[in-house]
């Protein structure tokens, strides 16, 4: 069972603010998700190990530095000496 | 004399090219379509009529001059709206993307614009592409062309209404679980998911990495494979993508294919779906090709694999959007970072929502490897039981869709049902082998795809089956509008 | 009693890559300390949709590199990890770094690092990026982000908990910074370079993190002042909670976080943008051949051919930049032990006078290498006295300008007679018999001959013609 608070807990991890309507909706929905998910669990696939792409350390990107050369954040409208405006972090000022 | 925008992509180029009309002329129409059309269907999110105007004119003196142009000169391309067009808008369907205008073209942008391709515009998803219906979108539902109260299928909805509208000659779409096989099917038109790797995914916005490509939609098999041609290849850009064995051939030279229908997707669909595959395996036979009938058991876990990896990876993808470098106008001055963080992000809509809670689920401490780790070792057994399937078959058919396509709303409320509907196309995205879906029929009038698969890089194989059957069964084309 | 708490200690150092040309996964400017704020940005470094990282090849060949010195086993398949959590200077709001929980993946495992008397096992060496800097403004309750720093390459060197002594940590962070530096990967004495977290436990108490020291030098104080606290609330069985702590660089204490690691959970998985990197065999060999000369060879080195004291050849090579500073001067006046005397002595007390104004390094004093040798041979002649010399070194330090008397040049100038050469060679060898015998069968001896050719010619032939001549007779004997 994925409870209201295991879901609460979640919308924390993921920085999401759910309104009460909103976390009993998903409470029963997501649990069904989890559910079916639970197939999986029964699985024995020891000898399986997940596939990656490979590719040679030889093939990678050359170290060459280049400008970008566009300004990239034009649409920004919360800036203040080129710096960007954020809102008041967590260290002490 | 047929309507210009009813031409295939090969008679669109060629028309441009041999100047029976002219680029302008062609663009002009289409642009006069959308607006005549597109209140109605709503697949486009934004319509990029001066610049389209303004390209068609530099073909059209170019060809005047004599000079050569390119592969796919003239041809006007819908984009979904996940793909990123310097200086034009690109929103995922999304309230948090709202005003956000890349500064950057996707690679296969700037390869369908070094081809002479026309941007004609952007079209309608699913929000992040999340979803079977269109129906997720901050824009509202695509309608199906062929019964306006239907649901185009997703998450491409817009990319294939818009084809299925005669609204543009090609466009691109992204298919993560199916988003272009599925909405091609319900849309009947011709939709193309490549080998993981073939086409760069550089400037897509990401749904779940690990799974997705972008594939083209077009009326005809030809139509996708030229824009294969174009957008497929290595690129600097994105170091997942490998080297294909492009240029893709038109000209189906295979008869004798070796054909496997997978039952288990038919013995799971609606008899109408279900009759209409195993007629299209008849086609086939009498074609030339040998046909059988095989199981996979190993296909019951496909869809929880799916939804574990895709939930994962977008929980994660979609961290990024917090306002603070895009976004939407909220002065951060005055809030607490965390509290600000989650208010700009309760801006998604509720099936982003529920997959970015599924998916943080699935990751976090405890249970990955119950999940997470079990669905990647799912995908490695899928991959091996295939690649043996492959050393017997060219190709295997199946059902697109196990369903047909249903009324707006119908499901909306249940959206695990709305992911069953994805069954039959998540095996090729968690295999990362190609697969296709082609126009195989109708039922009450509604469109039925046939899905055909092939092993990795194998497109050829599955092109040469889709000429061969769209030559066979000639299915309607022609748009219902 | 106090004495009977055993103190254990374990470190993770950051270090950027200083020496590369772009970013770890894109080609912005790896030295973002030249750039106003969020003009070394493009649209990968700020997590723009649809970017793609793009992994820097340099970024592998230096941390194995530094795996090699730390005597690391460098797996053949390397991958990346996003540690998923949520920051200010996080523009994807997950870092890309390396993980071993689910298979050793990470550039580098189980190496082991030599100090002093005592070595430190390194549980892990990983690739990962830097996330860009926050600042604030007076009168605002906002904060101000700057992404150039954003996606700058750094390796983590994790060690074991194997330290019990904070002036252990000190020996062991400077022997780190030393090697580093020889291996050209790091410039140590850029602001930020390197960073420094310490985890400290006292006897059964629960373990505590010290996090946000910015460099290598406070880190002793901090784990002093740390355990110091903790003593004192043992005594007073006050109990030591598992928290985490940061360093005030002002004020010289830790203080408690108000961020709880606790409630983080960072959903690790692998990268799914970049391929599995395969590090093959003879990449590693070709890499190996390549690695400079180490901190400890060249101590030895010092010992042997400059026949300095094992002393001064530790203090030497504790900065590649006083040791490369040494040998330049020797190489152009040969006399070791008056040089390295003068830089131990003389001008290591003013670089560390100085440190303030001009950084701890000694790069920035304005004298040359070879005014030092001048002075040295000035001294060695008995041109001028040691009062004097220091008068004029101090000069030389500060203006770049050395006063010197025009006199007797022709004694500074190199020998480049082949005969002459030859012939102080002979000269060794009939003074140093029973040490060319022994230098026959050990080749380090041929260093001590090359030494007294030195002497003898005060430096002035060239002393690999010198060396290589010797090595020559040494086949006729």
């Amino acid at each position: 069972m994925v409870s209201k608070d295991e879901i609460k807990h979640l919308g924390w991890l993921a920085r999401l603010d759910l309104s009460e309507e909103e976390l009993l909706k998903y409470e029963s929905q997501i649990d069904r998700i989890i559910q079916h998910f639970d197939i999986l669990d029964g699985l024995t696939l020891d000898i399986l190990e997940p596939t990656h792409q490979t590719k040679s350390v030889r093939n990678l990107r050359i170290d060459e530095a280049k400008n970008f050369g566009e300004n990239i954040l034009p649409k920004t409208r919360n800036r203040k000496d080129g710096y960007l405006k954020g809102p008041k972090s967590d260290v002490k000022q | 004399m047929s309507r210009l925008c009813d031409l295939s992509l090969d008679e669109v180029t060629d028309g441009i090219r041999n100047q029976h009309f002219s680029a302008e002329d062609y663009v002009s129409h289409i642009l006069e379509r959308i607006a005549k059309l597109d209140a109605d269907i709503k697949a486009f999110v934004s319509v990029n009529s001066d610049h389209a105007i303004e390209s068609a004119r530099r073909i059209d003196s170019k060809i005047r001059r004599g000079e050569k142009v390119g592969y796919l000169a003239g041809i006007t391309v819908g984009i979904k709206d996940n793909i990123s067009t310097k200086g034009l808008r690109t929103t995922c369907a999304s309230r948090v993307l709202a005003d956000y205008v890349p500064p950057y073209d996707a690679t296969v942008i700037r390869k369908l614009k070094e081809s002479d391709a026309i941007v004609i515009g952007k079209l309608n998803l699913d929000e992040f592409a999340m979803g079977s219906t269109t129906e997720f979108s901050n824009f509202g539902p695509t309608r199906n062309p062929w019964n306006l109260d239907y649901v185009t299928g997703g998450s491409s909805g817009g990319s294939a209404a818009a084809v299925a509208a005669a609204e543009c000659t090609a466009s691109l779409g992204s298919d993560t679980g199916g988003s272009v096989r599925c909405p091609a099917s319900f849309c009947s038109v011709v939709g193309f998911k490549p080998t993981y790797g073939s086409v760069s995914r550089y400037g897509l916005i990401a749904y779940s990495n690990s799974l997705e490509q972008i594939g083209p939609i077009a009326r005809t098999v030809s139509g996708v494979v030229r824009v294969m041609n174009v957008i497929s290849g290595v690129d600097p850009n994105d170091d997942t993508t490998r080297t294909v064995a492009s240029p893709y051939s038109v000209e189906s030279n295979r008869n004798h294919l070796r054909i496997a229908l997978l039952n288990n997707l038919t013995v799971n669909a609606q008899p109408e779906v279900s009759k209409c595959i195993y007629s299209a395996m008849d086609t086939l036979s009498s074609a030339g090709c040998i046909c059988e009938e095989i199981t996979l058991d190993s296909l019951e876990f496909a869809l929880a694999s799916y939804y574990v990896i895709a939930m994962a990876e977008a929980s994660s993808n979609l961290a990024r959007y917090d306002n603070i470098r895009y976004g939407f106008d909220l002065d951060p001055e005055g809030y607490e970072w965390n509290s600000y963080f989650s208010k700009v992000r309760s801006n998604f809509g509720e099936e982003v929502k529920r997959r970015i809670i599924v998916g943080t689920y699935v990751l976090s401490s405890g249970y990955y490897g119950r999940y997470y780790l079990k669905a990647q070792k799912v995908r490695a057994l899928l991959r091996r039981e295939f690649k043996s399937l492959y050393s017997k078959y060219d190709v295997i058919i199946a059902p697109t869709m196990p369903i047909l396509p249903f009324k707006i709303g119908e499901k909306i409320g249940d959206p695990i049902k709305i992911y069953y509907m994805d069954i039959d196309t998540v095996i090729s995205n968690l295999t990362g082998m190609p697969a296709i879906s082609i126009p195989a029929g109708f039922s009450n009038g509604l469109p039925i795809g046939l899905q055909i698969m092939s092993d990795d890089f194998q497109e050829q194989k599955i092109f040469d089956a889709a000429l061969l059957f769209e030559r066979t069964a000639k299915i309607q084309v022609r748009s219902p509008l | 009693m106090i004495s009977n708490y055993s103190t254990k200690i374990g470190l993770e150092i950051h270090c950027q890559l200083t020496s590369l040309k772009s970013k770890l996964f894109c080609s912005c400017h790896c030295n973002y300390r030249e750039y106003s704020p969020n003009e070394n940005i493009c649209p990968t470094c700020t997590g723009l949709p649809g970017t793609l990282p793009l992994l820097n090849q340099t970024a592998i060949e230096k941390a194995a590199m530094v795996c090699m010195a730390l005597r690391c086993t460098i797996p053949n398949n390397i991958l990346f990890y996003r540690k998923n959590y949520f920051y200010l200077d996080l523009p994807k709001n997950f870092q890309l770094t390396q993980y071993n929980a689910h298979g050793i993946t990470s550039i580098g495992v189980d190496g082991l690092l030599g100090y002093g008397q005592g070595e430190a096992r390194i549980r892990r060496v990983q690739l990962e990026e830097d996330p860009g800097r926050l600042s604030y403004v007076k009168g605002s309750s906002g904060s101000l982000i700057d992404y150039n720093r954003a996606g700058v390459p750094l390796v983590e060197i994790v060690t074991e908990p194997d330290f019990h002594d904070p002036k252990d940590v000190r020996l062991f962070l400077n022997k780190l910074a030393s090697i580093v530096e020889h291996l050209g990967v790091c410039d140590t004495s850029l602001e930020g370079a390197v960073r420094c977290d310490a985890n400290i436990s006292i006897g059964d108490s629960r373990r505590v993190e010290i996090k946000n020291v910015s460099s290598f030098g406070d880190v002793e104080k901090a784990l002093k002042f740390e355990m110091t606290r903790q003593k004192a609330m043992l005594n007073y069985e006050m109990e030591i909670r598992g928290e985490t702590r940061h360093w005030d660089e002002q004020r010289k204490i830790t203080k408690q976080s108000r961020t709880k690691e606790e409630e983080q959970d960072y959903r690790y998985f692998s990268e799914p943008d970049i391929p599995s990197i395969q590090i093959d065999e003879d990449y590693l060999k070709e890499l190996h051949s390549k690695m400079p000369e180490l901190p400890d060879e060249r101590k030895e080195r010092f010992i042997n051919y400059y026949n300095l004291t094992e002393h001064v050849s530790k203090v030497l090579i504790e900065h590649k930049d006083l040791a490369d500073y040494f040998e330049e001067s020797a190489k152009i006046y040969f006399a070791p032990k008056e040089i390295s005397s003068i830089i131990v002595t003389d001008l290591m007390s003013y670089v560390d006078d100085n440190s303030k104004k001009l950084g701890s390094t000694i790069r920035y004093i304005k004298m040359s290498p070879k005014q030092l040798a001048e002075i040295a041979r000035m001294i060695k002649e008995g041109i001028v006295n040691r009062k004097t010399a220091k008068q004029l070194l101090y000069e030389a330090v500060v203006s770049g300008k050395l006063i010197t008397s025009s006199e007797n040049e022709t004694n500074f100038r190199k020998i480049d007679d082949e005969g002459l050469i030859l012939r102080s060679i002979e000269n060794v060898f009939e003074t140093e018999s029973l040490a060319v015998l022994d230098a026959k069968k050990n080749p380090n001896v041929s260093n001590y001959l090359l030494g007294k050719v030195m002497e003898l010619t005060k430096g002035r032939v060239d002393p690999g013609r010198a060396l290589s001549q010797i090595n020559k007779k040494l086949l006729e004997y």
